[in-house]
């Protein structure tokens, strides 16, 4: 006899497996948001984070029979999410930027491109839409697990433990990806930050 | 502590994910340190610049798209109703067909043993009258004996008296 989880998403995913499309439904409307956020902020694209979002709930429907709630179900749903989102990313269609940002890599602190000035060019642009143009690149130049802790933390606010669990490794491993990743925008923002 | 120990602890600082010991010791060594003060006001703007990257909404058919595509998915050809609405019939529909069936089936059962009470009172009657009853029947019966005259029966019973017909 299985014993009543604590997590009431593990308890909904189990009245789906037991037949309920309506605790299904609950799922889909409580996380639809954070996923398609999670792959927009990784992938930067709208269309193909939408595509995602659809992708990963249709990965956690089609694999309701093997679910066991061994893991809290958001970590087991972000971990879904982030596999996807690299997945994605080794696609054909990002193999190519990512070579890209390969060649401009730079081997001693892992940061990958270089933000070029482009104030004159988008001098019309307001400050604001600037510094968010320039904030998506520096994001997308840091290497794909400091993206990813970054994103989960700063954008789902979630603990190291749970980035951990979904990262599948230590809270101290996230502890140094955040470290490097915020060193690593302050460096890329540094303009910016100078202004303010 | 050290800069350089309390440095490597600034981003844990920020997150709110250090233990309240080590973090006491942190800010005790910022109040005095002016370069680990900037350190961290520099991450912290750039931890703070990362929210003027709003969370974007999903387009409003993003729900029917994702069940178009569990149908398409599972090879159905028929289009299934919403599963909302579907889950609701069902809630609704199925106990509803039950209890009008069970009062259907009532209602024909009092039907019947209504009709068959009524039918044994009507037909009840009692001594006096059943006697009544076989005298009127009886008499029914002597008045076929006294035919006219002339009538068709009377010449039926002479004739079979006399052995006439059971010669033919």
């Amino acid at each position: 006899m299985k014993g009543r989880t604590v997590d009431p998403d593990a308890e909904l995913m189990l009245e789906f497996v037991q037949g309920n499309l309506l605790a299904f439904e609950q799922i889909l409307k409580k996380y639809k948001s954070s996923v398609m956020n999670i792959a927009y902020h990784f992938i930067q694209d709208r269309a193909e984070a939408e595509d995602i979002a659809q992708e990963v709930f249709l990965k956690v429907h089609n694999s309701a029979n093997r679910y066991s709630p061994s893991a809290k179900f958001s970590s087991w749903l972000y971990k879904i999410t982030t596999n996807t989102c690299l997945n994605k990313l080794r696609s054909k269609k990002y193999l190519q930027i990512v070579s890209l940002n390969k060649s401009m890599q730079s081997a001693k602190n892992g940061i990958n491109i270089e933000i070029p000035d482009t104030s004159s060019r988008y001098s019309e642009e307001s400050e604001k839409n600037e510094l968010c143009r320039l904030l998506k690149k520096a994001i997308d130049s840091l290497p794909v697990n400091q993206r990813m802790a970054t994103i989960l933390q700063k954008y789902e606010e979630l603990s190291y433990r749970e980035i951990a669990e979904i990262m599948e490794c230590s809270t101290s491993a996230v502890d140094s990806l955040l470290h490097r990743a915020k060193q690593n925008l302050k460096r890329k923002l540094a303009p910016y930050l100078k202004k303010t | 502590m050290r800069c350089l120990k309390v440095r490597k602890k600034l981003s844990a600082f920020i997150d709110n994910e250090l233990d309240e010991t080590i973090r006491a010791k942190i800010e005790e060594h910022l109040r005095e340190c002016f370069s680990c003060r900037h350190e961290l006001m520099l991450l912290n703007q750039t931890w703070e610049v990362l929210e003027i990257w709003e969370k974007i909404e999903l387009s409003e058919n993003f729900e029917a798209k994702f069940w178009q595509r569990v149908r398409e998915k599972a090879g159905e050809k028929e289009p299934l109703p919403q599963p909302r609405l579907f889950q609701r019939l069902t809630k609704i529909v199925i106990p509803a067909s039950a209890i009008a069936l069970i009062f259907s089936v009532l209602g024909l059962l009092c039907g019947i043993y209504l009709g068959n009470m009524l039918y044994l009172k009507e037909t009840k009657v009692s001594p006096e009258d059943s006697l009544s009853l076989i005298k009127e029947e009886l008499l029914y019966l002597e008045s076929f004996e006294n035919f006219p005259r002339e009538s068709i029966g009377n010449i039926y019973i002479s004739l079979a008296s006399s052995g006439v017909l059971k010669k033919e």
